[in-house]
């Protein structure tokens, strides 16, 4: 039986929001911190990191799900909306906390997405951090759109996300999803369907015609490499069905092994699916618990 | 001014709670406790809670916010909530409205289908007689049915939510939400929402809207006609604002301010009369 704690604690910004997961009967040496998705607040998308910190803290391990300034129940300003809206200087702020009051051996980083993002430039400015998990971390994109909108830095990947986009308009006919009444209700409103036609019409045109050019490497790019190179470093979790952020990706080419990217089948962009949400956390688990074994023995 | 802590339902384990305390105290002001939506979006709706009861807290209203048995950061998972369970966590929690947060009386604020949960709970808690309907859904089963829909438009993405399909028939009936199973009798319990002809007893009640969503308003005007009997009063304000429980609001920043503030305006009134 786990324990979990409430607590806030001071921040730059005023009053940041803290749930601790306690093992029972023993004092974690490793502890994750899981790192807000964007705007959700610390449950996580679908309970993600609910269920995250509580199947972890049953294995052993200490968790902490935060509100980062400006989400959930902490304090802070309204945030921009773009995929470094967290800043790694308020992760500092909960690292100082858990290194204080707990003096663990390893702290791992998890975040999805946004939350990705600010754990890899923490991990890269901070050594009391251990390892990253990045859940979906977008690597080019620099902020959201619709689920389908053109990457913001263009030119990027021009040719594995245009033929991408081109792929999935024609799947739509191929598997004749057209026949559907949900597919229309979410494609066929007006501005959802200019948008979806000006975004085809660009994709196309750097398919067949614009020439890829080089690629624009900015700040968190090079973050991003350095940080990656040592394979027990860094863990990336990417679903399937995310396709744009999984091209973007792997068109990096990061010089990473094999072990440290993992693409779960049916997997969307927050592991939605019944099973893929189950399989990101076996993964996320089995991943630290190879890497982090633990030297205390749980007595259940 | 915020705390946070857990308390022991006997009926439903670990119920997760945050406070609110008002800014300066006032014997005469009621306590507000809100009801959170349904699945996804109890997610798109959190911040907005949160700031609403930072607002109310200036103006001297104290409130709790709390996650029923089986959401958020309570006990449980989905498959083990039922709204029966909803209504009685939402009457747990009023019973320590005094040792919480030192009022004598509440006030229920639902959003969407927490509206369901705040009006059951007002007409029958002992120390409340008053309720605020945030885009409120009073009919359980188009509600339902755009969660299912919403959740379903995974399925474009791919065929293998063929995978998840099947996986989910072979446990017991019920719907794949939240990425977990809402069994049957929670879907039924929902189905079975028709608040508009229920039988409630209220003092007050204030509905906000959106001005432009016209299934909204319809359900309100039935609402507000069939039970104008058993409601002394019922303020109706519509807003301008988005959806903001909507997915669309995590990439959206603005907030409803405007219902905010016709919030606490309609408190500030029964605090007066």
């Amino acid at each position: 039986m786990t324990e979990e704690f409430p607590r806030f604690i001071e921040s730059r910004h005023g009053a940041l929001f803290l749930m601790e997961y306690f093992p029972a009967d023993a004092s974690p040496d490793t502890w994750v911190i899981a790192l807000n998705s964007g705007l959700q607040c610390r449950t996580g998308p679908r309970r993600l990191y609910v269920h995250i910190a509580r199947h972890l803290a049953q294995c052993g391990f200490g968790v902490l799900t935060v509100d980062l300034p400006g989400v959930g129940d902490s304090d802070g300003p309204q945030l921009p909306i773009d995929f470094d809206m967290h800043d790694p200087q308020d992760v500092d702020c909960i690292i100082d906390h858990i290194v204080r009051e707990y003096a663990p051996r390893n702290i791992v980083l998890v975040g999805l997405c946004a939350g990705a993002r600010v754990a890899i430039k923490s991990a890269h400015r901070n050594r009391n951090v251990s390892s990253v998990i990045a859940l979906s971390m977008p690597t080019f994109s620099s902020s959201p759109g619709t689920s389908r909108s053109v990457p913001n830095e263009i030119p990027t990947l021009s040719k594995s996300l245009a033929a991408d986009k081109v792929y999935r308009f024609g799947a739509v006919f191929r598997e004749r999803k057209f026949m559907r009444l949900s597919f229309w209700y979410e494609h066929a409103r007006p501005k959802t369907a200019a948008k979806e036609f000006h975004d085809l019409c660009l994709s196309a045109w750097r398919l067949f015609v614009q020439r890829k050019k080089e690629t624009h490497l900015g700040h968190f790019m090079s973050v991003l490499r350095e940080t990656s190179t040592r394979s027990d470093r860094v863990f990336f979790i990417y679903g399937d069905l995310d396709k744009i952020l999984l091209a973007e990706f792997k068109e990096l080419e990061l010089n990473i092994l094999p072990e440290q990217l993992e693409v779960i089948v049916g997997g969307t962009h927050t592991f939605s699916t019944y099973v893929s949400h189950r399989e990101v956390i076996e993964r996320i688990e089995k991943w630290i618990s190879s890497r982090y074994p633990r030297d205390v023995q749980i007595t259940t | 001014m915020y705390r946070a802590r857990f308390l022991n339902s006997p009926d439903s384990g670990r119920i997760f709670v945050t406070t609110t305390s008002a800014e300066s105290e006032s014997s005469d002001s009621p306590g507000v406790i809100f009801c959170h939506a349904l699945v996804g979006e109890r997610q798109t709706t959190y911040r907005a809670t949160h700031l609403c009861a930072k607002i109310l807290a200036e103006s001297g209203v104290p409130s709790i916010r709390f996650d029923y048995f089986g959401t958020g950061e309570s006990a449980g998972d989905l498959p083990q909530a039922s709204v029966d369970g909803m209504l009685s966590d939402a009457l747990f929690v009023a019973n320590h409205a005094k040792e919480l947060i030192g009022v004598d009386r509440v006030i229920f604020l639902g959003i969407r289908f927490g509206a369901v949960i705040a009006i059951r709970a007002a007409s029958t808690c002992a120390i409340s007689d008053s309720c605020i309907l945030w885009n409120p859904t009073l009919l359980g089963t188009p509600h339902l049915r755009e969660l299912i829909r919403i959740e379903k438009i995974i399925e474009l993405s791919g065929p293998s939510a063929t995978r998840d399909a099947h996986h989910a028939a072979s446990l017991t009936d019920g719907v794949v939400l939240e990425a977990d199973m809402m069994t049957r009798n929670m879907m039924e319990q929902i189905e079975a929402v028709d608040i508009a002809n229920e039988s409630i007893a209220l003092r007050r009640c204030l509905i906000t809207g959106c001005k432009h969503d016209k299934k909204e308003r319809r359900q309100i005007d039935n609402f507000m006609e069939h039970q104008k009997r058993n409601i002394e009063s019922i303020d109706y304000s519509p807003s301008q604002g988005n959806e903001y429980w909507s997915s669309s609001s995590m990439y959206d920043a603005s907030f409803p301010t405007q219902t905010f503030e016709t919030t606490k305006l309609w408190i500030r009134q029964i605090m007066e009369n």
